[in-house]
C-alpha cells in the first residue's frame, strides 16, 4: 500500500501499473472488466454497498460473502464500502473519483444521476476522467431502461435461438456466463482506446457499453449470412456453424474434438483413416466449393469415420498427421489437464480469511511488462478505512462512515 | 522517410496495425481496432483469408462473414516466403504500431518474421501472437481452431451437465471472438505502455488458456477451495430450467435475481400468497441451494400465459424480461432499428451490403465511418508505394500476384 499521505495510486507492476479505476460495478460484467484491468496492473478501488456485491453470496462459500464467483474475478482489487443513499457516502465516492484515471459502472444511468456521481458530476472533480457505463442497451433506443442480465441478451441476441437450428427441441442458453464476459472484456477495450486517447489528446471521455448491441454484433458477424446482402442472396446462418454434425464426435469409447479446414486436412484425415479412394471419389467431399454447400454431408461422413475406433487411437493419429484434435474435457478432467499444469495456469494460494483457494494466472504472455502479482480478493470493506485515508478524508468523517456501516 | 496514415477519426486515429492473422480470431481483433479508428492493413497470401471464400458471397472471395470482419482494413497480397515480398513487409513493419498475427510461432520463425527480426526493423512495435496455446507447454505447437478449444476448454461438455445428452458446440464462434476481443485488451494496454516507456514488446494471446479462463470463473465452484468445499459448477447456470421459458404460445426470457424481483413476479402473477409461504423460494439461502426447484416454478408460471402478457406485464413491474429472438427477427428488432445499429452501405463490387455500427457510443471521438471489405491485394500498389518499395519491385510482386491461384481455395 502507497499511502504517503496522497492518493498515488497502488503500484503492483504490468502494463497499466499506475492507472487508478474507481469501479461502482457489480455481479459479472463490470467486475470481469475491472479484473482484467488489475491483472495488468490498475489499482482497482471496488466501491460496494454495505449488503456487498450481490455474486459475493453465489455458493459454496467457506465464509460469508467470499464465494468462488466473486474469489476469481475480484482479486487485486480494494474493497470500499460506501452508503451511496447517503450525502456522506457520495461525497466520500466523489473524492475518490477526483483521483481516478477510469470510473466504471453498470449500474442503470439514472441511477447514477440521482447519485450525482454521473459523468457531468465527475468531469468537474476530474477532467480527463476516463467514464465508462456499462449498460444493457444503448441509451438512444426504446430499450434504455431496461435492466438486464446475461441469461436475457442470450436470449434478445439470438444466440439461444441458434440451438433449435442445430438439433435442440427447445432454445437454451450457453450453460456460462458469456454475454457479462464479453461484454466485459469489451468494456476494457473501450476504457484502454480511451486512455491512449488521452496520452495524445488530455482529454477523459464518456462511454456507454452495451451488453445487447456487443452481443448482437458478435452474432450476426457469424450468422447475418445472405442478409449481409441487400437484397438478401440467401437465407441467414452460417451452415457450417449450423450442421448438427458440428459437435465433439463420438468415438467408441468417448468424443474427440476434430476440426478439418485446409485442403491438406481433408485429404490427409481421410488417408490416415484408410478411405483416400471413398474420398477422392466424391467431389462433396474433395471439391471445397462443393463440400461448402453441405457441411451437413461432409461432417457426417467425418461423424462416421471417427465413431470406429476409440478415442485415444484418434488423437494420436491425428496429431501425427498434424490435423486439429483435442481431447474433450469436462472441468474435473480440465483442471487436472496436462499443459495447463506445465504452463503454471492453475495454482493454489493462502488467502488471508478463505484457506487455500485455487487461482489462475492471467492467461497471456507479456516480454517487457508481465501481468501484476495479484493479491487476495477482499473482504467486504476491507480498505474502507485506508483508502479513504489515502484520499484525504479526515479522520472524523472515516469513522462516521465505519460507524454507519457497522450498522448495517 | 514516412507515410501518412489514414485518419478515420476514433481513439486509435493515427494507429496503424498490420494484420498477418487469418480466418477469425485475428481478423475480429483488427476489426475492433478498425472500429476505434485504427489504419488496419491486412496482409493476405497470394490465395487470400480462406474466410474469403466461406458462402454465401455474389463473386467469389467476397463472402458474407469475410465482408462482415473485413471493413475499413486495406489488403496487401504478399507471398512471405519470397524475399522480395519478405522486404516489402518489413518496410511495413517500420511505420506500424502493430502486427497482429495468428499464424503457429514456428511458422513466422521459418518466415523470419519472429518478434526480433520485426523488432529489428521497428524497436517501438507491438507485436500480437494470437495462438492456441501457451508456448512453454505441451500443445504448444498444436494448431487450434474454435471448436477444438470449445471442446478442450470444458465449454462443450457444459451442455450435458445443464441439461443431459450429448456434449455440443456453441453454434457461433465464440472462442474466435473473444479470443479477439482479448488480443484487443492486451495490445491497447500495451500501447498505453509504450506511450509512457517508449518501446514494444511481444505478447502472446493463447485461446485455451483465455477460455479455461473464462469458463472456470463461472465453474471452478467448490473445487475454488482445497479441500474442495463442494462440487465443480455454478449451480444457477447448470439447472436445466435456466433457459428461454416456454409460454402459452412461443418463449420469453426472464431472469429474477434479487429479492425484489423475487418478490414482485409472483406478486405480479398472483400467487403472492404462495411464494411468502414457501421458504424454498422466497428465502434466498434456501432458494440458492436448490434453483432447479425454484426455477421450475417459475416455469410452470410462464406457461399459463401469452409472450407478449408476460413481456408487458413484467415490463410494467421491472422485472428483468425480454423478448426472444432468432436472427431474422434479431434483424428487425426495435431497438436496433432505433438507434441505426444497422445501415446500408454501398460496396463498389459487392452491391448493397447490411453492415452494424460499432455498438459503443463515445462522447467526444466521433464513430468512425466504415470503408467497403476489400478485394484481395486491392491495396498492394498503394500502400507499398507510400511506405517507399521502389517500383520496380512493386511490379515484381504485382505480377506474381495476378497470376492464377495456385489451388483450389
Amino acid at each position: 500500500m502507497t499511502g504517503e499521505g496522497s492518493c498515488a495510486p497502488r503500484r503492483r507492476g504490468g502494463p497499466l501499473e499506475g492507472v487508478r479505476v474507481i469501479d461502482f460495478s457489480s455481479v459479472i460484467a463490470g467486475p470481469w472488466a475491472s479484473h482484467i484491468l488489475a491483472d495488468q496492473g490498475a489499482d482497482v478501488i471496488k466501491i460496494e454497498s454495505p449488503q456487498g456485491d450481490i455474486i459475493r453470496q453465489a455458493p459454496p462459500v467457506r465464509n460469508a460473502a467470499m464465494g468462488p464467483v466473486f474469489l476469481s474475478a475480484n482479486r487485486s482489487k480494494r474493497s470500499v464500502v460506501l452508503d451511496l443513499k447517503t450525502a456522506e457516502g457520495c461525497a466520500a465516492a466523489l473524492r475518490l473519483c477526483a483521483s481516478a484515471d477510469v470510473v466504471l459502472n453498470n449500474v442503470r444511468p439514472a441511477a447514477m444521476r440521482r447519485l450525482g456521481l454521473d459523468y457531468a458530476a465527475i468531469a468537474q472533480v476530474k477532467p480527463d476522467v476516463v467514464y465508462v457505463s456499462l449498460v444493457g442497451f444503448d441509451q438512444a433506443g426504446p430499450y434504455a431502461a431496461r435492466p438486464t442480465y446475461d441469461d436475457l441478451i442470450q436470449g434478445a441476441s439470438g444466440l439461444a435461438s441458434l440451438f433449435t437450428q442445430t438439433g435442440s427441441d427447445e432454445p437454451q442458453y450457453v450453460p456460462f456466463q458469456l454475454v457479462d464476459r464479453i461484454s466485459g472484456i469489451s468494456a476494457v477495450n473501450a476504457i484502454l482506446a480511451a486512455l491512449f486517447q488521452r496520452e495524445r489528446t488530455g482529454r477523459g471521455e464518456a462511454i456507454e457499453v452495451p451488453m445487447f448491441e456487443t452481443m448482437a454484433e458478435l452474432v450476426l458477424a457469424d450468422h447475418l449470412g445472405g442478409e449481409a446482402f441487400v437484397p438478401p442472396i440467401g437465407p441467414t446462418g452460417y451452415q457450417r456453424l449450423l450442421t448438427r454434425h458440428r459437435r465433439p464426435y463420438p468415438t467408441s469409447d468417448g468424443y474427440v474434438c476434430v476440426l478439418l479446414v485446409t485442403e491438406a486436412h481433408w485429404a490427409r484425415f481421410f488417408t490416415l483413416a484408410g478411405r483416400a479412394a471413398e474420398y477422392a471419389a466424391d467431389p462433396r467431399l474433395c471439391e471445397a466449393p462443393v463440400r461448402r454447400l453441405d457441411y451437413d454431408n461432409a461432417y457426417r461422413a467425418v461423424a462416421e469415420v471417427l465413431a470406429t475406433r476409440p478415442s485415444a487411437e484418434w488423437l494420436a493419429l491425428l496429431e501425427a498427421g498434424d490435423i486439429p484434435v483435442m481431447r474433450l474435457h469436462d472441468v474435473m478432467s480440465l483442471i487436472d489437464d496436462p499443459h495447463l499444469a506445465a504452463t503454471g495456469f492453475l495454482g493454489t494460494e493462502e488467502h488471508p480469511s478463505e484457506g487455500t483457494i485455487r487461482t489462475m494466472r492471467a492467461p497471456q504472455r507479456w516480454a517487457a511488462t508481465p501481468p501484476a502479482t495479484h493479491t487476495p480478493a477482499p473482504r467486504l470493506g476491507e480498505h474502507t478505512a485506508d483508502v479513504l485515508h489515502e484520499a484525504g478524508l479526515d479522520d472524523a468523517t472515516i469513522a462516521a462512515i465505519l460507524a454507519r456501516n457497522a450498522q448495517r | 522517410m514516412s507515410t501518412p496514415q489514414r485518419a478515420r477519426g476514433g481513439p486509435l486515429d493515427g494507429v496503424r496495425v498490420l494484420d498477418l492473422s487469418s480466418v477469425v480470431a485475428g481478423p475480429w481483433a483488427t476489426h475492433v481496432l478498425a472500429g476505434f479508428g485504427a489504419d488496419v492493413i491486412k496482409v493476405e497470401p497470394p490465395d487470400g483469408d480462406i474466410m474469403r471464400y466461406a458462402p454465401p458471397a455474389r463473386h467469389r472471395g467476397m463472402g458474407a462473414e469475410f465482408v462482415q470482419m473485413n471493413g475499413s482494413k486495406r489488403s496487401v497480397a504478399l507471398d512471405l516466403k519470397r524475399d522480395a515480398d519478405r522486404g516489402a513487409l518489413l518496410a511495413l513493419c517500420a511505420h506500424a504500431d502493430v502486427l497482429v498475427h495468428n499464424v503457429r510461432p514456428a511458422a513466422m520463425r521459418r518466415l523470419r518474421l519472429d518478434y526480433d527480426d520485426v523488432a529489428a526493423a521497428n524497436p517501438a512495435i507491438v507485436y500480437v501472437s494470437i495462438v492456441g496455446f501457451d508456448q512453454s507447454g505441451p500443445y504448444a505447437a498444436r494448431p487450434a481452431y474454435d471448436d477444438l478449444i470449445q471442446g478442450a476448454s470444458g465449454l462443450a461438455s457444459l451442455f450435458p451437465a445443464a441439461g443431459g445428452g450429448e456434449p455440443r458446440y456453441v453454434p457461433s464462434l465464440i472462442v474466435d471472438r473473444i479470443s479477439g476481443l482479448s488480443a484487443v485488451n492486451a495490445i491497447l494496454a500495451a500501447l498505453v505502455e509504450r506511450g509512457r516507456s517508449g518501446i514494444g514488446q511481444a505478447l502472446e494471446v493463447p485461446m485455451f488458456e483465455t477460455m479455461a479462463e473464462l469458463v472456470l470463473a463461472d465453474h471452478l465452484g467448490g473445487h475454488t477451495f482445497e479441500p474442495p468445499a463442494g462440487p465443480f459448477g455454478y449451480s444457477r447456470v447448470l439447472t436445466p430450467y435456466r433457459r428461454p421459458y416456454r409460454t402459452s404460445d412461443g418463449y420469453v426470457c426472464v431472469l429474477l435475481y434479487n429479492e425484489r424481483h423475487w418478490e414482485r413476479f409472483f406478486t405480479a402473477a398472483g400467487r403472492f400468497a404462495e411464494y411468502a409461504a414457501d421458504p424454498k423460494l422466497s428465502d434466498d439461502t434456501l432458494r440458492r441451494q436448490d434453483y432447479d426447484y425454484a426455477y421450475g416454478l417459475v416455469a410452470e408460471i410462464l406457461a399459463t400465459r401469452t409472450s407478449a402478457e408476460w413481456l408487458a406485464l413484467l415490463e410494467t413491474n421491472d422485472i428483468p424480461v425480454m423478448p426472444l429472438n432468432d436472427i431474422p427477427s434479431l434483424v428487425d428488432d426495435p431497438q436496433l432499428t432505433a438507434t441505426a445499429f444497422f445501415t446500408t452501405t454501398e460496396h463498389p463490387t459487392e452491391g448493397t451490403l447490411r453492415t452494424m455500427r460499432t455498438p459503443t457510443r463515445w462522447s467526444r471521438s466521433p464513430q468512425t465511418t466504415p470503408s467497403p471489405a476489400p478485394r484481395l491485394g486491392e491495396h498492394t500498389a498503394d500502400v507499398l508505394r507510400a511506405a517507399g518499395v521502389d517500383e520496380a519491385q512493386i511490379a515484381a510482386i504485382l505480377a506474381r500476384e495476378n497470376a492464377p491461384p495456385a489451388r483450389n481455395a
